[in-house]
């Protein structure tokens, strides 16, 4: 046996010697469920699925009237400061949004040695994946998730993003950027830490359009 | 039956003890044992062994949780048995290796048990630092070899919330281990 498969055994054994009340904590451990009403947690969602549509609606109209060239604001591109799911809802129906559908994760390059952005809808499991981004894009998403807020336990969005390093690296914008936070090669399951700041959404929109 | 009566049980040298030590953790004892040796078999020989230490060891023992005094012996025996059954399987030079190794001087015992120490001390500072969800998923993945699925399933996680997690717990280990000059 090598060194390092001996070293493994070693540690392997060393963790029989834990305290005792780790081993018992392992077995009698119940995860924190909610104690919110089941009528108000459906209450919750309705009205969070009639403002994020409404929020769609309200975006489209913009998009419209920017495609029919109303640039009064001199804006070019739609303000998407307030909500990555707004953005990423309606870039679903958006006929001038560019991305690639996959039907599953599976399908995902993880190693294809450009930066994207991928995400998936809530009940459904495909992926959608952006274009390469410039190296000044992903700059401006990274700065965007370093100048965060703190989420609120409870909110969460209703499309999981991720970032691609195109090396194997994975991450998400709704998360403390640490290597613990960092995936390798998988689209990780996550609950929500952060909300990145409006210029992450502000990038987004314009790798998106 | 509550531990502190089946210890009593032990203590008085009655038998009953081993009945209801089985009663109260046998399943645990031989999903244990069965997850890392992969055999019914050799995995009830263990529990066995198990009651036949426990009934050795106490008196003088008096342990606190006689659930996790029992696993840590189960856990024992069982990778003491997988080793020897890996070294019988293995013959030709890999048995003629090992024999060998017997020769290799070992570090002195003193400076072993020191080292023992370290890592023990290190691993209980790294424990304690974990969030209990982290905590739960290494030792359930670790300690009682559970699989990825058992443990999803028992703390109603995803299998990728669990997979991560364990990623993420090794990787803060291995940085742990590297800045007190451990393994």
């Amino acid at each position: 046996m090598n060194d390092r498969m001996q070293k493994c055994e070693y540690l392997f054994r060393e963790i029989g010697n834990i305290h005792d009340r780790w081993v018992v904590e392992a077995l009698t451990y119940k995860p924190r469920r909610s104690t919110f009403p089941r009528v108000l947690m459906i209450a919750a969602c309705i009205a969070l699925t009639v403002s994020l549509s409404v929020a769609s609606l309200i975006v489209g109209m913009k998009q419209h009237s920017h495609t029919a060239g109303n640039t009064a604001n001199g804006e070019d591109a739609p303000n998407f400061a307030h909500s990555l799911d707004a953005l990423l809802l309606d870039c679903k129906t958006n006929p001038n949004a560019s991305y690639t559908v996959l039907s599953s994760s599976a399908e995902l390059d993880y190693f294809s040695s450009e930066v994207r952005v991928a995400w998936q809808y809530a009940d459904s499991s495909a992926v959608y994946v952006s274009r390469a981004l410039t190296e000044s894009q992903t700059q401006r998403l990274e700065k965007g998730i370093q100048n965060s807020t703190n989420a609120i336990s409870s909110e969460q969005p209703a499309c999981k993003v991720w970032i691609l390093y195109g090396d194997g690296r994975v991450i998400s914008p709704y998360l403390h950027p640490s290597i613990g936070n960092t995936g390798e090669s998988e689209l990780f399951d996550y609950n929500i830490e952060i909300i990145p700041d409006a210029d992450f959404s502000s990038c987004l929109s314009e790798i998106l359009y | 039956m509550e531990d502190h009566k089946i210890v009593d049980l032990y203590w008085a040298r009655n038998e009953q003890g081993i009945a209801e030590s089985d009663l109260k953790y046998g399943k645990i004892l031989r999903s244990l044992s069965f997850s890392l040796l992969s055999s019914r078999e050799d995995a009830e020989e263990c529990v066995n062994d198990t009651y036949l230490d426990a009934w050795n060891a106490m008196p003088t023992a008096r342990p606190t949780y006689l659930g996790a005094f029992l696993s840590k012996i189960t856990r024992r025996i069982s990778i003491d048995r997988f080793r020897a059954d890996h070294r019988q399987k293995r013959g030709g030079m890999g048995m003629i290796l090992e024999e060998l190794s017997d020769c290799i001087p070992s570090p002195d015992s003193v400076e072993r048990e020191y080292e023992n120490k370290r890592l023990t001390n290190a691993l209980e500072a790294f424990l304690s630092g974990q969030t209990p969800e982290r905590r739960v998923i290494f030792v359930r993945r670790y300690f009682y070899s559970q699989s990825v699925g058992e443990i999803a399933s028992a703390l109603g996680l995803s299998e990728s919330k669990v997979k991560v997690t364990l990623y993420r717990v090794r990787e803060a280990l291995r940085r742990e281990l590297e800045e007190q000059d451990l393994l």
